[in-house]
């Protein structure tokens, strides 16, 4: 996040990939699923950047402008892609995503129910590596899942926002909302071996 | 009072973190958390696994030849 307040000077386009695609590349790659699609983003971004160089108007820093760009980039993305693969609340065989949780009472399988995790406490929000898994199962989600996930949790979007940005029903974003949990929370409950 | 199942409860979760539930549905889940250890333990992990998300960051960074190849298709050479 491009910290506000903190301006430094504007720099020439020459040197924008010095100064700026790492910050960028970060921002994007932690909300879109794959390395590619987060660089590509970025060198949207920049193209933007300068087709329109003349709407920067120095009252926020100059990352701050690009990162709102990229920001903007990485919405249309998710909206594009939505129109691409539409919400699949079934799966191809029939069962829901939900079956793979819970019986046909709604109870939790006894394969799939929350272990307790020693290492739970808020500790573990300074463990790198906590981080780092949150990150790789945050890519595993699906597009759906990862663009609600992220716009709740890292953009701190409430759901009227985000239906709006990413063009969903209200009850299609509860029921992603849910699943985007569900998966994430098994992933991460899978790959840290401190559990 | 019916005990709402599992799947509901941690559906009507992520409805409580904006206060979108109604009365009835608050006393559900309420009831269903005092009874059912799994779904404590949901929330207590999908609650900690929302505040990491607000550090979440990559561990990646360009190459500088990507970032070559970035300057060179943009003219910035």
């Amino acid at each position: 996040m491009p910290e506000k307040g903190k301006k430094s000077p504007a720099r020439p386009p020459t040197h924008w990939i010095e100064e700026y695609s790492d910050a960028l590349f970060k921002f994007a790659r932690v909300r879109v699923g794959d390395r590619e699609t987060a660089k590509d983003l970025v060198q949207e971004t920049f193209l933007s950047a300068l087709q329109n160089i003349e709407s920067f108007r120095g009252e926020s820093s100059q990352k701050t402008w690009l990162t709102s760009i990229l920001k903007n980039k990485i919405i249309d993305y998710y909206r594009k892609r939505k129109t691409a693969t539409s919400v699949p609340l079934i799966d191809e065989d029939g069962s829901s995503e939900l079956d793979k949780y819970f019986d046909e009472e709604g109870e939790w399988k006894s394969t799939a129910g929350p272990v307790s995790w020693n290492a739970g406490g808020y500790q573990i929000l300074r463990s790198k590596e906590f981080l780092e898994i949150l990150q790789k199962c945050l890519s595993k989600l699906s597009d759906h899942g990862r663009s609600v996930f992220v716009s709740k949790y890292l953009d701190e979007l409430d759901s009227e926002e985000i239906c709006k940005q990413l063009d969903l029903t209200s009850s299609n974003y509860w029921v992603i909302m849910h699943r985007a949990k569900l998966q994430i929370r098994k992933c991460i409950e899978k790959n840290w071996i401190n559990a | 009072m019916e005990i709402i199942p599992c799947k509901q409860a941690t559906f009507l979760m992520s409805k409580r973190e904006e206060h979108a539930l109604t009365f009835v549905e608050t006393l559900h889940l309420y009831i269903h958390l005092l009874v059912c250890e799994f779904c404590r333990r949901f929330l207590k992990q999908t609650r900690l696994i929302a505040k990491a998300a607000k550090r979440a960051a990559s561990n990646e960074s360009l190459t500088s030849e990507e970032k070559q190849k970035m300057k060179d298709s943009l003219n910035l050479a």
